[in-house]
């Protein structure tokens, strides 16, 4: 508790050190008058009784340095006094110190913008469930490829495919809109365990003709009222029917607002290396 | 001639509470000059220690401050005893009295065998 006061002492004693100082000197000066008194009544002269007074009294400067060492908290007060003394350099030198915050400036912001793009993307696990049993492709594989990693099951339990898809756009009961298009094999949603919104996943045997809307899509274009299962939209004039809108709260590293099935055309185009995997790997029973 | 020791903090302390206790309000000359003459001259204070000692005791609640007038009629600033001060003068005194004791079983063995 002693301690304790002490040191609130010593922080209120930061402050009102102009008074301090003349009440500080007030009482040496005191002192050293009532020493001298003492000296002439042993039958010292005034001169040579001051003189010994002085002399035990110690240095001044030490004497005032140490009061005031006890008085405050030096490592702030020579802090604050370090940062005024710094702060009139720069102020005496303005080329210097705008270079000098430019490069801060500079340094400060790419370190965080790389390190927000790293965390989003890489540090923080995507939102799906069990994440870690998540793989994706280093690679793009093509369509032959990812039919032989679907026969895989005592590895994955589920494998799904994506391609990115062109600007398209689509109309729904007079609202028109471009959106981002995305081509997915069935069992897609299955695989990141994410379940959709409305209705079902693609069918293994689905017709090409068919679409998932996202959850904000399918809100803009109908007005989140009734089943949009079974509705019909057009995409760059060609039909469409939704079999199932995602869930509202979905996040997906390539953002796509409209998805269809993904499945091997039978063409050349299936060599192509366009398709990214995502697989879950099996659970290993305990 | 016995030689003249530094004084050194915490007993310094325990020195101007005591001082304190048994000549009543003081200003800081008087308070030096009377642990010189208590010590008979084994210490040699530098009068200018004394100071922030007087500090730290005010920090800590142990003594309180106030201009006066001393007895030539001089202006001086008088230190006084607070209560917790004294019961900080007691314990401080004690403590300092039991080790002493313990020391001198050290240093005067030979007491001990008869």
């Amino acid at each position: 508790m002693r301690t304790l006061r002490r040191w609130a002492m010593r922080v209120r004693g930061m402050f009102g050190r102009g008074r301090a100082e003349q009440e500080f000197a007030a009482e040496l000066e005191s002192h050293l008058a009532m020493h001298t008194e003492d000296g002439i009544r042993a039958g010292l002269s005034e001169q040579e009784a001051r003189r010994q007074a002085r002399i035990k009294l110690g240095g001044i400067g030490e004497n005032r340095e140490l009061y005031f060492e006890q008085r405050g908290l030096p490592l702030l007060e020579n802090l604050a006094r370090d940062a005024a003394y710094s702060l009139r350099l720069l102020r005496a030198n303005p080329s210097f110190t705008a270079v000098a915050v430019l490069s801060l400036a500079l340094g400060i912001g790419a370190n965080t913008a790389m390190f927000s793009l790293v965390n989003a993307a890489m540090l923080r696990p995507p939102p799906y469930p069990d994440a870690d049993r998540l793989l994706h492709t280093v690679r793009d594989v093509n369509m032959p490829e990812l039919e032989s990693l679907g026969h895989t099951r005592h590895a994955f339990s589920d494998v799904a495919g994506w391609q990115s898809g062109a600007e398209r756009r689509i109309e729904f009961q007079g609202k028109q809109e471009w959106v981002t298009t995305a081509r997915v094999t069935p069992g897609f949603f299955r695989t990141l365990r994410v379940p959709l919104g409305q209705g079902e996943e693609f069918a293994p045997n689905a017709s090409e003709q068919t679409a998932i809307l996202s959850h904000a899509l399918w809100h803009r274009m109908s007005g989140g009222f009734g089943d949009a299962a079974g509705q019909v939209v057009s995409i760059d004039g060609q039909q469409y029917t939704v079999v199932g809108v995602t869930a509202e709260r979905l996040w997906l590293p390539e953002k796509a607002d409209v998805f269809v099935p993904l499945r091997p055309s039978g063409t050349a185009g299936d060599l192509g290396l366009n398709t990214q995997v995502i697989a879950r790997l099996t659970q290993v029973a305990p | 001639m016995s030689k003249k020791s530094d004084v050194w903090q915490g007993t310094l302390a325990l020195m101007v509470l005591k001082t304190l206790e048994s000549m009543g309000p003081l200003h800081g000359y008087g308070i030096a000059r009377r642990i010189e003459t208590i010590s008979g001259d084994r210490l040699s204070v530098n009068y200018g220690t004394i100071y922030p000692a007087l500090l730290k005791l005010e920090q800590e609640g142990a003594i309180t401050s106030e201009w006066g007038v001393s007895e030539n009629n001089r202006k001086a600033k008088f230190y006084k005893l607070t209560r917790a001060g004294q019961k900080l003068a007691d314990q401080e005194a004690k403590e300092w009295q039991a080790a002493a004791d313990t020391l001198a079983l050290f240093l005067n063995p030979a007491k001990e065998q008869s």
